[in-house]
């Protein structure tokens, strides 16, 4: 966690370099990346087995992130403890202090400075005598407030993905539905009824559809054939195959 | 202030009297004699601040408070101001989407 991370909306980061959202390798990527969660997440989760993931509602907590308002500082023999609020529950965080670095009641001060403002707070969720505590707790406090509005929405938004809800495509008005790939019934022109019987055929074709294939499905003649697929060709629809005359279509 | 509240707009207000609530809005008016104020939350929300709570025209805060029993006006706790820039569009939408998901937030 260096000073980086303090900066922006960075919840990103869980999907970024090291994680990687297929089950199978869900494991170790759950170790690495961070988690945003709302603290009720915290409180609410629970450890199937002992030395386990803490676990809610299929999200693992391991590396996690939240955003809460500091509302309280605690000076203890070797630490201090920060009690932070995001509204869904609190939390006390322990700090341990290094003796020959600083004293517990000088970063006390340093945190009191940020009393009843929201931190954005980063750490390992572990359990230690029955009782969840993040470790290596590192708090920045938060200035530009719409990491407080990001950061909610991207724990939402990973609790929803860990519910199997993915986000439904956003469908543009007169275009094919967003997508990338041109729809089934694309048309009735002849470079249309060429492509799909291309698109048809791909799959089991795997050098390419000949141009003289699709010129005997069509009913027309090769040259006219070869004529339209160059066309698809140009237009980036297609792929010329093994040789000149045949077609792949993904 | 560790009771948990619920993230809410001026269209929600009503449904949550009675309730600790938390909302982010833009201050319109401010009164210092009768510290009344009213925040702008998809909406407007009347206010009553608490002795010596100073709130500035125009700025942007998170107001967490108790939502009165006999009008929809809000009991001020809590005060905290939030950066200018912050997009109040994407705080309507966090709104919307925390009551879907309340088991995240309540």
């Amino acid at each position: 966690m260096s000073n980086g991370y303090g900066g922006g909306f960075d919840h990103s980061m869980g999907e970024g370099g090291f994680s990687n959202d297929n089950a199978s390798s869900q494991g170790s990527a759950v170790r690495s990346s961070m988690t945003p969660v709302t603290i009720k997440q915290i409180n609410d989760a629970s450890q199937p087995i002992p030395d386990a993931n803490f676990s809610v509602y299929n999200v693992e907590l391991n590396m996690i992130s939240f955003v809460g308002v500091l509302r309280k500082v605690d000076v203890q023999t070797s630490a201090v403890v920060l009690t932070v609020e995001d509204g869904s529950g609190s939390i006390e965080l322990r700090k341990w202090i290094n003796a020959s670095v600083s004293t517990p009641e000088a970063e006390a001060e340093k945190y009191s400075n940020d009393i009843n403002k929201y931190v954005h707070v980063g750490g390992a969720l572990k359990e230690f005598q029955g009782k969840k505590n993040v470790q290596n707790v590192a708090v920045y406090s938060v200035t530009d407030h719409n990491q407080v509005l990001y950061h909610n929405l991207s724990a939402i938004e990973n609790h929803l993905k860990k519910q199997g809800v993915t986000a439904k495509p956003k469908v543009k008005e007169g275009s094919d539905g967003g997508s990338l790939f041109v729809p089934e019934t694309a048309g009735n022109s002849m470079e249309d009824r060429a492509l799909q019987v291309i698109r048809q055929y791909s799959n089991t074709m795997l050098e390419g559809v000949p141009a003289t294939f699709v010129a005997q499905k069509l009913n027309i003649s090769p040259e006219q054939a070869k004529a339209y697929c160059d066309g698809l060709s140009d237009a980036g629809q297609v792929y010329i195959g093994t040789d000149d005359t045949s077609y792949i279509c993904i | 202030m560790d009771a948990a509240n619920i993230r809410v707009d001026a269209t929600l207000v009503a449904q949550h009297q009675g309730k600790l609530v938390r909302i982010i809005g833009k201050c319109e008016s401010y009164d210092s004699d009768s510290l009344t104020a009213t925040i702008i939350s998809n909406g407007s929300i009347s206010l009553t601040l608490q002795e010596g709570e100073v709130l500035k025209v125009g700025k942007i805060y998170e107001i967490i408070g108790k939502v009165s029993t006999s009008d929809y006006k809000v009991n001020v706790y809590n005060v905290i101001e939030l950066s200018d820039n912050v997009n109040l569009e994407v705080a309507q939408k966090l709104v919307q989407y925390v009551h879907k998901v309340p088991e995240l937030f309540y």
